[in-house]
């Protein structure tokens, strides 16, 4: 099994309409790119931990099964 | 007396009478509104309180009553402390108005029961949610060892006050290093406690799970008696000899050279060859990030709702960019704590205290954008926190101290243990302070 993969970018007008939803308004434009640079550095942090639970699952459930 | 006298010089005397604590008060106040200027630590002085709890301290003394071990000492606390009748800000422009705080916070509450005197409120990174101490509200807090350079974050404002002399004892809080990342750039000494060890009732929270509470002073010795007031714990004497190791691969990557020299010599001093591997730390600091950003996101998220545009951009861009983190991904950074508190634990298991660099580099400029990160250009601010933001997720105690620079800019080493060893951690700082390796150097500004 590959680990799985978070997108490698999202584009700002989903993040737009991410936003939107959550915060039940809308940002002004110039706000955008910021909160993507955050989620992008997110996601860099994402996959390090993503990909280190998944093996650390995946040996312990071969453990389990041996 | 008030740039050069300890913690317990300053007690001593108000406690014998020798020394008023009300002068010591004024010359207190009268120095800080001469010279915060300089680094911008004080975001409000409180003297009409200040003159109050000092006259009652002399009181005290007059009438044959111990004030307690902290007798007129002058403190501040960061800006997220409750003070009672006063708004607690965090550093927020929105909060400037907030209903004021019913009571002081448990260890605002416990420094005045031992005769401390506050003196003011200190600057801070918006909500703590930074290194740096660049608050568009109140301004950026400059480091008294070069004004031009940061002081650290977010505790910035609580380590350029006791650096510059304006106070020799301040209250800070530590979530991913803020107050070990400001100690070690403003060349002083504080702590990051245990988790639970010391009450952080009364403060404002960022992230439940990893807030902590400290002090900054400016020796190994106060260090350890503000900590026993705080904590409520008296420590025995240790007599046992540490079992000390190096922390090597992450905490020897990245670092500058000036930074791992100092490492280098604390460690020959010491005698100590062992080295020992924390795996997984850069994954660590990464489940801190997640973690963080996610809490932090979802405690802010109804005020985002209505009030977004308030907030200091940058740390509205990493709440909100937390708050739409998905949830699985929250619980697998949950998840790998779990697993890094236990390898922690197994290695010290093997040992009493480790040793590691504070941050990789000196205080950065506060125009400076970038460091290298493995080679590749890395904002300097978020990275500041590389060495601490892994300990952090241990929950264990970490000390900051400064190596003894006899020139150039502050070098702070982490000392960590395990909970319940502090006595031997304490023990060990002090003989090093006493062997000339760690000491707090004067800045030029005074």
């Amino acid at each position: 099994m590959t680990p799985p993969k978070l997108e490698d970018s999202k584009p700002i007008d989903r993040y737009r309409l991410d936003v939107s939803t959550l915060l039940g308004l809308e940002l002004p434009t110039e706000c955008v790119p910021g909160i993507e640079a955050s989620a992008e550095l997110l996601r860099h942090h994402a996959r390090k931990v993503e990909a280190f639970v998944f093996a650390l699952n995946a040996n312990a459930h071969e453990a389990d099964e041996t | 007396m008030i740039h050069s006298a300890s913690i317990l010089d300053i007690a001593n005397a108000v406690r014998s009478g020798t020394v008023k604590s009300v002068d010591l008060t004024n010359a207190t106040l009268e120095d800080i509104s001469a010279r915060n200027s300089d680094t911008n630590s004080f975001t409000r002085v409180l003297a009409e309180s200040a003159i109050e709890a000092a006259l009652e301290v002399d009181r005290k003394v007059a009438n044959g009553i111990d004030p307690g071990p902290l007798a007129g000492v002058p403190f501040a606390a960061k800006d997220l402390y409750d003070i009672a009748g006063l708004p607690t800000t965090a550093g927020a422009k929105m909060r400037i108005e907030a209903v004021p705080a019913k009571r002081d916070a448990v260890v605002v509450a416990r420094l005045k029961a031992a005769g401390g005197v506050l003196v003011g409120t200190l600057n801070m990174d918006e909500y703590a949610y930074g290194f740096a101490t660049v608050n568009p509200h109140f301004g950026t807090t400059r480091n008294p060892h070069d004004l031009d350079r940061l002081a650290g974050g977010s505790s910035g404002g609580s380590a350029a006050a006791v650096a510059a002399r304006l106070v020799p004892l301040s209250l800070g809080s530590d979530t991913n290093g803020s107050i070990r990342v400001p100690a070690a750039l403003c060349g002083i000494w504080g702590i990051r406690p245990a988790d639970g060890a010391i009450s952080v009732k009364g403060t404002f929270p960022f992230v439940e799970i990893l807030d902590t509470v400290g002090p900054f002073v400016r020796s190994a010795g106060e260090l350890e008696l503000v900590y026993e007031l705080l904590s409520g714990a008296k420590l025995a004497m240790s007599t046992i000899a540490p079992r000390i190791a190096r922390l090597d691969g992450w905490y020897a990557r990245n670092g500058s050279p000036e930074v791992l020299r100092a490492f280098d010599t604390v460690m020959a001093h010491l005698g100590v060859d062992n080295v020992a591997e924390l795996p997984e730390s850069e994954t660590a600091r990464s489940a801190s990030y997640l973690i963080t950003a996610a809490q932090g996101g979802a405690l802010h998220l109804d005020t985002m709702r209505s009030r977004a545009m308030e907030y200091d951009p940058a740390v509205r861009d990493r709440l909100l960019a937390g708050a739409m983190l998905p949830t699985a991904l929250y619980l697998k950074a949950m998840q790998f704590r779990s697993f890094f508190r236990e390898r922690v634990k197994t290695l010290l298991d093997q040992y009493d205290i480790l040793i590691a660099p504070t941050t990789p580099v000196v205080a950065p400029r506060i125009d400076q954008a970038t460091m290298l990160v493995d080679g590749i250009p890395a904002p300097a601010r978020a990275n500041l926190g590389l060495y601490t933001q892994p300990l952090s997720l241990a929950g264990i105690p970490v000390a900051s101290a400064p190596f003894h620079v006899t020139s150039g800019l502050p070098i702070g080493l982490q000392f960590a243990t395990a909970p319940g060893r502090e006595a031997m951690l304490f023990k060990l700082l002090r003989e090093l302070e006493r062997d000339g390796v760690l000491r707090t150097t004067k800045p030029p500004v005074q």
